[in-house]
């Protein structure tokens, strides 16, 4: 069921519902969720996470993609409803799609979400750009965000895009997330775990090569496969109290530098392709010490999960020093899900000071925008 | 001979050690990321229904959301004979049967059976106590559980004391001198059949455990919206306010079945309702509903507010017991348009059977809160529908303004549904649209089906992982459940001095005994038709 003529988005509203298909329906709302997207090509994405989101928590969602290739002006606005449950009780949101190209029509665009927000509920704003660009409808609707869910996905520069956030949290005081940094839970808690005990982070603490095999595989959704693998060096680097000192892409592998007080690290991040897992996945991390020659390996099981086309979640842990060799053991990621990571944003109501931790380090960072090891098809892709 | 590089090492290692001596820096404080530590689950009585329902559809999902920690096993204690890929066999079958995330996934069962084994052993047999300490030392070397142990009785009650005393016996418990590794035992309900057995063994366990060792199972308290109710109570400011005896006029807490005992009948010959249902999960609602704020939410911050609930419970007045305690029993009748027998000729059930299904009270706890308050509790067994719910009725307005638009007495009333369809909804009056100004009541519905339409946790999930992670706070404590028996055991000495003389006093699918009726009459009220 779907409305779309004239800019008056409320009466549509009402039309919506006066409408005959829209009985026997709850209308439900939890939150206000605005997706900011600049590509077409991306709306099966948003369809799908969309999807994804209110098939779990009823909310209003107001998706308005920036058609950035047309100089023309243009506003497009669409509402329908959004329908959860299969059979028995149906449960309906409003989904307002707003796509718009030119300049001039673009200044509309504030005015168009504000009266459009549900009052007294949280409204929480998915960024799918830099945020150091065309930041002003940020600006525009800082006040009425209660966090700021980014894609980092969407970011061209992963140093200015760090800075930017972190210029974001300070100026506006708004609490900040990111799918990408919450696609990585799993693996954090894995390596929070593995490492929880005081001598296994001595050992960690000596480590001197740490290496991130991560999925290459072509993705028609993902360009940047690397970022992933890039957080999490970040992440452990920052936690370790890690100075960023080299940056280097060679043959493929990133190789990036640290240095502690008294020992370098150094993080080795090696594309692989791998038609099981999802596209810029983390594979493999394994952690090498020089000294006792500690190992610590963890690998993603390479099969499907059995029975269903899944990507195996389990991560098989093998670790050994030079006097001992543990038995092998196994742990599991949880499932992933792109919407799942956004309602789990959602409902975390501070900004993760692991994730601000990690942003820092990121932002120290001088990348190299020319990955040249990106898979042709990918680049073409996001071009 | 030392190289400077490897002195740099060392220097790194000392300094690094120092930093990490409290703290893990890759772990972030979210309870979804808190470290659960490695350990073995024993379950006594592992081949019984609960094992195969509720507790390996409970471990298969925490293991399957990645709470389960890494090092991980899980032992089956049982007297029947049974190899571990028997055991492994049935439990799968459990799983795909009763875990709320079906069918079961394959690669991932794969893994987690090899954590499971099971250990044949009469309760009280020293040798099989021996044998079990060889095996769980063992799986501790072969899987790195670190000697930390859940003990799991899911045993009839009459072997709780032997279990723990041999358990004890054989070190398999560990004393508070032990720093390094811990034991906890989860304990079924119910914990004692009256006052003096609840204290007995109490006193029993306390021998061999530390209070904070002792987990006292309450699936209750496991509920979503259970747990909701401190949300809903210290979460929003409006209803804080009103939470009192200025603004409530009586609370109505009903836990009502349609389903009849079943094949229970053995079991509800010894128990009855009142011990079944009345003492633990409708007393933990009460304490929940009238407790004071917690000055934190830490276990015992919490049980603390509600064992001062159970404190300030006015005794039964004895000389007016009938004026505050019905109780009743079903006969024949019908539920769903279905024709359904009565107590008395239910198996294993004797035919004279005195035992109620059905209990009515009237309470009052005497605090500044709450004086002057009734609260209501009535469950029972084929009532017309199945429904646990709190019913907070308000006061009436002062009659002035609309007593002349309607003689109609219609307060307020919010309603917190436990079970099933759970929510909150709320009664307020309303002008009927037009000149003649009727005022009608409406109700402002929220249903956590439509908000939050996942499938939430089981109550077991959330209990077993809590107490893996060493919290308390969803378990009852000792002072608790005695606190709950010192209030009902008069209740049940006085029902054995005198056996009821109009049993069946109700028919199958009605909503209890007129009795109950005409104790909440004699104050001007009436139940709540659900």
């Amino acid at each position: 069921m779907a409305v779309n003529s004239g800019l008056n988005i409320e009466q549509r509203l009402n039309d919506l519902w006066k409408a005959e298909d829209s009985k026997n329906l709850v209308r439900a709302c939890l939150f206000n969720l605005i997706i900011v997207s600049q590509k077409k090509e991306q709306s099966n994405y948003f369809q799908d996470l969309i999807k994804g989101v209110v098939g779990r928590f009823p909310c209003r969602i107001i998706f308005i993609t920036y058609d950035t290739a047309s100089n023309e002006g243009k506003l497009d606005v669409n509402v329908r409803a959004e329908m959860v449950g299969a059979t028995g009780l149906k449960i309906a949101c409003e989904l307002i799609e707003i796509q718009v190209s030119g300049m001039e029509e673009e200044k509309k665009i504030p005015f168009l979400i504000l009266p459009n927000i549900v009052p007294d509920l949280p409204v929480y704003l998915l960024w799918t750009q830099d945020p150091s660009k065309s930041a002003e409808l940020l600006s525009f609707l800082k006040n009425y965000i209660s966090k700021v869910i980014f894609d980092a996905e969407g970011a061209l520069n992963l140093k200015s895009f760090s800075q930017g956030v972190l210029d974001l949290v300070q100026k506006y005081s708004i609490s900040v997330g990111d799918i990408n940094w919450t696609a990585l839970k799993g693996w954090r808690k894995i390596i929070a775990s593995l490492f929880s005990e005081k001598e296994c982070l001595v050992q960690l603490s000596r480590m001197k090569l740490i290496k991130i095999h991560y999925n290459v595989i072509a993705s028609k959704l993902l360009k940047h496969n690397e970022r992933e693998a890039i957080y999490l060096q970040a992440w452990i680097a920052a936690q370790l109290k890690c100075q960023f000192e080299s940056y280097e892409v060679n043959e493929g592998n990133i190789r990036i530098g640290y240095q502690r007080p008294l020992l370098p690290t150094t993080f080795l991040l090696i594309p692989e392709e791998n038609t099981n897992h999802e596209p810029g996945s983390i594979l493999s991390i394994e952690f090498e010490s020089a000294q006792d020659r500690a190992h610590f390996v963890l690998k993603r099981g390479p099969e499907k999960m059995l029975g269903s086309n899944e990507p195996s979640r389990q991560v098989f842990v093998h670790s050994s020093t030079a006097d001992y060799c543990n038995v092998p053991y196994c742990l599991y990621l949880p499932q992933r899900q792109i919407s799942s990571d956004l309602i789990e944003e959602i409902f975390l109501k501070e900004s993760s000071q692991h994730y601000m931790n990690m942003l820092k380090k990121l932002s120290e960072i001088n990348f190299n925008n020319k990955m040249e090891f990106q898979k042709k098809s990918n680049s073409e892709i996001g071009s | 001979m030392t190289s400077e590089s490897d002195m740099q090492e060392n220097q790194s290692f000392e300094e690094t050690k120092a930093d990490t001596a409290f703290q893990n820096p890759l772990q972030e404080g979210f309870r979804s990321l808190k470290e659960v530590d490695p350990c073995i689950v024993v379950i006594f009585g592992a081949t019984g229904d609960l094992t195969s329902r509720k507790l390996f559809p409970a471990l298969y999902n925490l293991m399957r959301e990645g709470q389960l920690p890494a090092h991980f096993a899980c032992v089956g204690f049982a007297r029947r004979k049974k190899s571990n890929e028997e055991f492994r066999q049935e439990m799968h079958e459990g799983v795909n049967q009763f875990s709320r995330t079906k069918p079961v996934e394959e690669s991932l069962w794969n893994t987690f059976k090899d954590q499971i084994y099971y250990h044949i052993s009469e309760f009280d047999d020293d040798d099989g106590y021996d044998r079990l300490r060889k095996l769980l030392e063992e799986l501790d070397k072969k899987l790195g559980t670190k000697g930390n142990r859940i003990y799991y009785l899911s045993t009839q009650p009459s072997f709780f004391p032997s279990i723990i005393e041999k358990l004890s016996k054989h070190k398999l418990i560990y004393n508070k001198e032990i720093k390094d590794k811990w034991s906890r035992v989860i304990i079924e309900k119910p914990f004692g059949h009256d006052l003096h057995s609840a204290i007995d063994l109490q006193k029993f366990v306390l021998n061999h455990l530390a209070e904070n060792q002792i987990y006292r199972i309450d699936h209750y308290l496991g509920k979503e919206t259970v747990q909701n109710l401190l949300v809903f109570r210290f979460g929003n400011s409006i209803f804080e306010a009103l939470w009192n005896n200025r603004y409530i006029d009586h609370v109505q807490i009903t836990v009502g079945e349609e389903i009849g005992i079943g094949t229970r009948g053995a079991f509800f010959e010894e128990a009855g309702i009142l011990r079944d249902i009345v003492q633990n999960h409708m007393m933990q609602l009460l304490t929940l509903v009238a407790m004071e704020p917690p000055s934190m939410l830490t276990a015992d911050s919490i049980r603390d507010e509600k064992v001062k609930v159970l404190h300030a419970l006015r005794p039964i007045n004895l000389n007016e017991f009938s004026k505050y305690v019905v109780r009743g029993q079903y006969g024949p009748g019908f539920v769903n348009g279905e024709k359904v027998k009565g107590y008395r000729e239910e198996e294993k059930v004797d035919p004279q059977s005195s035992i109620e299904t059905y209990v009515a009270l009237e309470m009052f706890i005497d605090n500044w809160r709450w004086a002057g308050v009734p609260f209501y509790l009535r469950a029972g067994k084929r009532l017309p529908k199945r429904a646990t719910e709190i019913a907070i009725f308000f006061n009436e307005v002062p009659g002035i303004l609309f007593s002349q638009i309607s003689k109609q007495k219609d307060e307020n009333v919010l309603v917190i549904r436990i079970q099933p369809d759970e929510g909150i909804s709320l009664k307020i009056n309303c002008k009927v649209p037009g000149p003649s100004s009727p005022i009608q009541p409406v109700k402002m519905d929220f249903r956590y089906g439509s908000y939050f339409g996942l499938t939430p946790p089981e109550a077991y999930e959330r209990l077993i992982c809590d107490c893996m992670l060493g919290d308390g706070t969803l378990f009852a404590r000792g002072d608790e459940v005695i606190g709950s028996w010192r209030y009902m055991t008069p209740i049940l000495e006085r029902w054995q001095e005198s056996k009821p003389s109009d049993f069946p006093n109700y028919a199958s699918g009605t909503w209890g005994p007129k009795a109950a009726d005409e104790m909440i009459e004699k104050s001007g009220r009436s139940w709540r038709l659900i």
